[in-house]
């Protein structure tokens, strides 16, 4: 994550922890570390600017959670993927592959010169 | 587990969601902390690179605790939405179980609500709405301090020194008004003219209809005149908008029409038309009080601070005057006052009057509502002993009790402003003209505001007390005694709450009582004249068709020969004021034919025909006969009060007596005196209420001068009645002068008319009396069916033991009354304590008046025992053996 890192753009932060939770569930920190590694440190995001989206993910029935304790014997809060949620990273998924396919073919070979 | 949920629910949801975001960030720091130090750093970096890592801290902490919070409220309205829907299926449902209760209850409710509604309608359109000119509370009421410290119309020489000198007004504006002759419309008619000075259209900026208002330009001696008339005036007599630029005469005096107001100008009160009033010169005279003074204050300033700038302006004017039979007239001073205080005036205090007895009424609905809903809630106490032994919290119980009740009140209340909309077409016609502002009573958006509130408290005085009874109860020893129980308790609260009802119904008997009796004392009063079977009509002549003092001798002694010829008339006379609905104008008099001697009289021009007609009794000498002509020396009658004040122990005939400032015959150079000829009784004239003045009687053969600009004239039918009399007389002066416009009416009615207010209060407070009487009846009636109802078992006892029916029975109508008679010693009273109230609006009756508290008391007394005894038969006429079997 350096200065020429990737803003993440709007609205896909949350398909992006729905993506991560759909792995298995997480805490905060975990998705937060998933996103970072996964992307090769490529995205630019202040780990706690995932707080409110999950929380607002929550709210939306997405997303559940509860305290647990963790393997290395802490307490944090895990997050599970609804079905609800399933659905809607679904939906968002598919979504998302025609939007790049559509971006692509119009950014795509030639558009450059 | 328990405990810990316990202990959560002690904090408050906000709180824990605070807990809940920070416990989360802390973990998500110390894990990355972790990782970071097994990676090689040293502890205090590795926090601080966590830290960064992480981004705005405290940012992110109240993002996340604004998103729960909101999360929250969005839940608890969610909630409360949901459960005030359930709270009205339920208050629906139980409305549709008891039907007949509920309708009884809603038109109990609608009366209490209409009452309020509609006095508050009357209130806020006569009190409080403000006077429909711009800039109302700009406007200020002018007039002189009396001697005696009251307001009197003031001198027109003040009135311009005052407008010339005052920095306190925009606009002062003097004017008089007075109903006169219109001729050159469609017909002749009777209308009331205003003269207006010139400042009257800046202090009213109405603006006009069609045409234009008057310019300072029109408000010169000897231009050529101009009007302003009302639409409804124009409508109807002047061809609507060809109205402008024609013609008409007004007192003798051709005007041409120049404008068009709209009806909202109605200042002064039933105005049609306004006329410049500097045409002709004025009188220099600063005790002549001819003329009402408006003003519109310069902004920011008060009444009292103009009063600063004109009270002691007006002391240093009158200073100059110093003709020495002025002196007594003169004024003290300055009074201004807030104009619409001034046309609201008297209705003030009854209006008040009867939103305090709306109030009362509406109390007496919800006490009997009370206990009702207690009666039912008692009935009820299983269903709620078993709805809050599955789980419903009190609170929960408590709120659906009182949804019941709103939903009650919202039907009534609705009901309430139909009952309202029916009253107030009903009372505006009552009210005619004697309620000034009427025509602005509406049930508009602030009475249903009033309403609403009103109708919210409604549902929590009656709901309130049953709900808080019902909730109180332990479930279990409910269900176990299948609802009995707690008899004692019970009855000491529906014993209070028909004291209550009985003691408010009692203060609003009183009221109307003390009213009625009053009501009964002003119609028996003795006005010293009989208006059975007399016309009066109001009569102006053509100033241009009448010129001279001469013409107008004339016409009158033709037209009174004509109107004693009518067949079915037997008197018919001439008289410058009528009775007890007119005014009395009144004067400086001269006494003993000389000027050292001096005395204030009421002033009055009649016929000989006059007293015959109405009856006023010739108490000495003669009245005026035919040998009184206009060459001959002048003489008066003067009336009872006159002779005794100014020749006690005298004999009045042949005493000299001036017309003083009040006619032309008064120079200092050639005094013309009267001579007394006859002694009359008192009449009162400026209402039945009011004392007769000392006043002397002129003969219009002589000097007619005060009823150039009009007068009255009675007639009195014979034997065989009034019926067709007002035709034939509108006949007689037709042929006599077909461009006079007569205004017939029965004195009787004119005497009505001039009672209308009191009437007014009177029949609301009536109703407002009986209504609740009845309510306290349908209480008491309630309230012992019930408890009758619930002691069947004991009276069955009792009967099977050998008690007779009457002892039961009077046991238990001894039970019922108890509450009623302390009821009445608490409305007694309160009654004498609100006396202070209501002393203003009686005459002649102290407001302690025994007959009235023994009769009012007696009435309830009766009432009760009427309602309490019809339950109670019905109670004990049960088989004793049927009465135990029950169970």
């Amino acid at each position: 994550m350096g200065e020429n890192g990737l803003k993440i753009l709007k609205g896909t932060l949350e398909i992006l922890i729905l993506k991560t939770l759909h792995r298995e569930p997480n805490h905060g920190y975990g998705i937060a570390r998933w996103l970072r590694e996964t992307s090769s440190d490529e995205f630019q995001v202040e780990e706690g600017a995932l707080y409110p989206a999950l929380r607002k993910l929550e709210k939306r029935g997405l997303i559940n959670s509860a305290w647990e304790i963790t393997n290395t014997g802490r307490e944090a809060k895990i997050y599970r993927l609804t079905v609800e949620g399933e659905e809607a990273l679904d939906a968002a998924s598919a979504n998302w592959d025609r939007y790049v396919s559509a971006m692509a073919s119009v950014m795509g070979p030639g558009s450059n010169q | 587990m328990n405990d810990s949920r316990k202990e959560q629910e002690r904090v408050s949801p906000k709180a824990r969601v605070a807990e809940d975001v920070d416990r989360e960030i802390s973990a998500h720091l110390d894990m990355c902390v972790e990782e970071l130090v097994r990676d090689g750093w040293e502890p205090e970096n590795a926090r601080k690179e966590a830290m960064r890592r992480f981004g705005n801290e405290r940012k992110v902490r109240r993002h996340c605790r604004a998103i729960e919070n909101e999360h929250l409220r969005k839940v608890k309205t969610k909630r409360i939405v949901e459960g005030t829907l359930q709270d009205l299926r339920y208050g629906a449902r139980a409305f549709l179980k008891s039907k007949g209760f509920s309708l009884v209850a809603i038109a109990t409710l609608a009366v209490g609500i209409a009452a309020n509604a509609t006095v508050f309608s009357i209130l806020n359109g006569v009190l409080l709405k403000p006077l429909p000119y711009d800039k109302p509370e700009e406007l200020v009421w002018v007039t002189e301090k009396s001697q005696t410290g009251t307001p009197m119309s003031a001198a027109w020489a003040n009135f311009r020194d005052w407008r010339a000198e005052s920095r306190s007004f925009r606009g002062l504006t003097a004017y008089t008004n007075y109903p006169t002759t219109v001729l050159g419309g469609t017909e002749p008619v009777y209308a009331r003219v205003a003269n207006v000075s010139r400042d009257f259209w800046t202090v009213f900026p109405v603006p006009p209809s069609s045409g234009r208002l008057t310019l300072p330009e029109d408000h010169v001696e000897g231009v050529e005149p101009v009007a302003v008339v009302s639409e409804m005036f124009a409508q109807r007599y002047l061809g609507g908008r060809d109205a402008l630029g024609r013609g008409i005469e007004i007192s003798g005096t051709l005007v041409e029409v120049v404008g068009i107001v709209p009806p909202a100008m109605n200042f002064p009160m039933g105005a049609e038309l306004w006329v410049p009033a500097e045409l002709t010169s004025k009188s220099v005279s600063r005790s002549s009080h001819n003329w009402r003074v408006v003003g519109r204050l310069e902004a920011g300033l008060t009444p009292s601070s103009a009063a600063l700038e004109l009270d002691p302006m007006t002391v240093r004017l009158v200073a100059s005057s110093t003709r020495e039979e002025e002196q007594r007239y003169l004024a003290t001073g300055t009074i201004i006052t807030p104009l619409q205080d001034v046309i609201v005036g008297d209705t003030k205090r009854p209006l008040f009057l009867l939103m305090g007895a709306a109030a009362f009424v509406l109390l007496v609905a919800c006490t009997n509502l009370a206990s009702t809903l207690l009666a039912r809630g008692t009935a009820r106490t299983r269903e709620l002993a078993v709805r809050s032994a599955v789980g419903a919290s009190r609170g929960r119980i408590i709120r659906q009790l009182l949804s019941e009740s709103a939903f009650l009140a919202a039907l009534g209340g609705m009901a309430g402003i139909g009952l309202t909309l029916v009253a107030l077409i009903g009372l505006r016609s009552v009210a005619g003209a004697s309620i000034p502002r009427m025509e602005s009573v509406a049930l508009d958006g602030t009475v249903l505001l009033f309403t609403s509130f009103v109708t919210l408290f409604t549902a929590l005085a009656f709901g309130l007390l049953p709900a808080l009874r019902t909730g109180e109860h332990d479930q279990a020893r409910v269900l176990r005694t299948d609802g009995r129980g707690n008899e004692g308790y019970k009855g000491r609260i529906w014993g209070s709450l028909v004291m209550v009802e009985v003691a408010l119904a009692l203060v609003l008997l009183t009221g109307s009582g003390l009213l009625v009796r009053s009501f009964n004392a002003v119609l028996a009063v003795d006005g010293g004249f009989d208006e059975g079977d007399v016309i009066v009509s109001g009569i102006a002549l053509s100033g241009i068709k009448y010129p001279s003092l001469e013409d107008h001798r004339m016409f009158w002694d033709g037209m009174l020969a004509r109107a004693e010829a009518i067949p079915g008339a037997s008197h018919a006379g001439l008289i410058s004021s009528a009775p007890a609905s007119g005014s009395l104008p009144n004067g400086l008099v001269h006494l003993d034919g000389g000027t050292s001697r001096t005395g204030d009289a009421g002033y009055i021009v009649a016929s000989a025909g006059a007293f015959s007609a109405l009856d006023i009794p010739l108490l000495r000498g003669r009245l005026f006969n035919a040998s009184d002509g206009p060459d001959s020396r002048h003489v008066v009658v003067v009336n009872q009060s006159f002779a005794d004040k100014y020749w006690p122990g005298e004999n009045p005939i042949g005493k000299q007596v001036s017309g003083g400032g009040m006619d032309g015959y008064w120079t200092a150079d050639t005094p013309v005196f009267g001579t007394v000829v006859g002694v009359v009784g008192d009449v009162r004239y400026r209402s039945l209420i009011r004392a007769a003045r000392p006043t002397v009687y002129w003969n219009y053969r002589q000097r007619p001068y005060r009823i150039r600009r009009g007068a009255y004239m009675v007639v009195e039918a014979d034997a065989i009645g009034v019926g067709g009399l007002a035709e034939s007389f509108r006949v007689t002066l037709h042929e006599a002068d077909p461009d006079v416009a007569p205004r017939i009416q029965l004195l009787k009615d004119s005497i009505a008319e001039s009672l209308a207010e009191r009437r007014f209060t009177l029949m609301i407070m009536s109703g407002f009396a009986l209504t609740g009487l009845f309510l306290a009846a349908l209480g008491i009636f309630g309230v012992v069916s019930y408890a009758v109802a619930q002691r069947t078992r004991e009276i069955g006892i009792r009967m099977a033991l050998g008690a007779s029916g009457g002892a039961v029975r009077g046991m238990v109508i001894r039970g019922a009354m108890a509450p009623v008679v302390l009821g009445l010693l608490v409305g007694v009273a309160g009654a004498w304590s609100f006396n202070r109230v209501i002393a203003g609006l009686l005459y002649e009756v102290r407001p302690t008046d025994p007959l009235t508290f023994v009769t009012v008391s007696g009435v309830l007394f009766s009432t009760g025992l009427a309602a309490s005894w019809l339950p109670t038969m019905r109670g004990t006429r049960v088989d004793p053996m049927n009465s135990l079997r029950e169970d």
